[in-house]
């Protein structure tokens, strides 16, 4: 049997707290945090996850656009397409 | 009676009287109960009553004489618990009982005697004889087994207040987790090293009111960084940062993680609590590194022992 707490901490960390073991004790949130329900963390977990994948998404796009125009310099430079390749990582391989 | 003399000191004043009339006096006195009187003779005697069974007589010296009847007192007496008595010679004894298993004789003198030991039992698990003079109650015990000397390493037993024997308090073993989870937007890994980012506490519980527990802790952080090209990023416990993460490629590492643990010890006095406060740090935040989630374990094994 497990004891669980859901808060929102001062400095805005959305937290999980789970506590278990011979005889659980409910966790204390820290001072300033507010208690939430589960429903209430796990909506705002969704959404964090959401932005993260948004985040790591538009990282990889712009990195690999970068990419792809270095790569395309250095095939307009001469540099041969196998070493353009090794240099940039570009394509990324699957 | 007749007076004589003037009073004065050379003829002073002489009082006499002369030997009492008998015959005179003798008619002052009557007999009352139990006495008879003459009063012709004034002889004063006892009187025997003449009722029947009167025991009373006038022995050969002419005084009053009473002979005691043992047969008639005798019958007087009766024998109660614990006492034998014999109405035709007047002897009263102790008398023993003849239930089985009773111990009370009569020694060499006469005399009520209960002989040392003779209160035999039966024993059973834990003790051995059987209470007599050559078998003595014991409590049965073990061979010591140990290098070490008994009288300075042994536990003890007592009686509890049902008078039930009791060893010393048993052994316990507790464990206590708690686990914390923190999502961040993406915030910026401190540059200064060490620097605190958040704390994770864990209030342990020594189960044991009568002795003090030894307590090993486990501390465990994972911290989730995103570090940007030519970034770097440390992640600590307390004062000893334990990993640390550069970037120095051409693109993202998105969700670069490290788990650190740390093992720590501790004791909590008898029905006390222990809080725990494990201080998590980061630090030479650089290029644009950031962390997104640190999950921590605190984990408390408690043993009384």
């Amino acid at each position: 049997m497990a004891e669980q707490i859901y808060y929102r901490q001062a400095d805005g960390a959305l937290v999980a707290r789970t506590a278990s073991g011979t005889d659980p004790i409910k966790p204390e949130p820290p001072h300033g945090a507010v208690l939430i329900e589960k429903a209430e963390y796990d909506k705002a977990l969704q959404r964090i996850e959401r932005d993260r994948e948004t985040h790591r998404n538009t990282v990889r796009a712009e990195e690999s656009a970068q990419l792809h125009e270095d790569y395309e310099a250095l095939l307009a430079a001469g540099v041969a397409e196998a070493t353009a390749r090794r240099l940039t990582g570009f394509p990324a391989r699957a | 009676m007749t007076v004589s003399g003037s009073g004065t000191p050379a003829n002073p004043y002489v009082i006499s009287a002369d030997s009492p009339d008998c015959s005179v006096i003798r008619p002052c006195i009557s007999a009352g109960n139990g006495a008879t009187y003459n009063s012709g003779t004034g002889i004063v005697a006892a009187r025997v009553s003449t009722d029947p069974g009167n025991i009373v007589t006038f022995g050969g010296d002419g005084g009053l004489y009473a002979e005691t009847d043992c047969t008639t007192v005798r019958q007087c007496l009766s024998e109660g618990d614990g006492i034998d008595y014999n109405p035709a010679t007047g002897v009263i004894s102790a008398r023993a009982s003849t239930d089985p298993g009773n111990n009370v004789t009569f020694g060499g003198d006469g005399g009520l005697f209960v002989p040392t030991g003779a209160a035999t039992v039966s024993v059973d698990c834990g003790l051995d004889g059987d209470g007599s003079a050559g078998d003595p109650l014991v409590v049965r015990t073990g061979t010591w087994p140990f290098p070490c000397p008994l009288d300075a390493n042994a536990g003890q037993t007592y009686c509890d207040s049902t008078g039930v024997l009791r060893s010393e308090p048993r052994g316990m073993a507790a464990f206590q987790q708690d686990q914390q989870i923190l999502n961040f937007a993406n915030v910026a890994v401190p540059a200064a090293q060490d620097t605190p980012v958040t704390t994770h506490d864990l209030n342990i519980i020594n189960p044991d009111p009568c002795r003090p527990a030894f307590v090993m802790i486990e501390g465990e952080v994972d911290a989730d960084f995103n570090l940007p090209a030519n970034s770097g990023a440390a992640l600590g416990i307390s004062t000893d940062e334990m990993s640390y993460h550069a970037n120095n490629g051409a693109t993202t590492i998105l969700d670069i993680h490290t788990q650190g643990t740390k093992v720590v010890n501790a004791t909590i006095p008898a029905g006390g609590a222990l809080l725990f406060s494990l201080s998590i740090t980061m630090g030479r935040g650089s290029g644009g590194a950031t962390y997104n989630r640190i999950q921590s374990f605190l984990r408390a094994f408690v043993f009384v022992l």
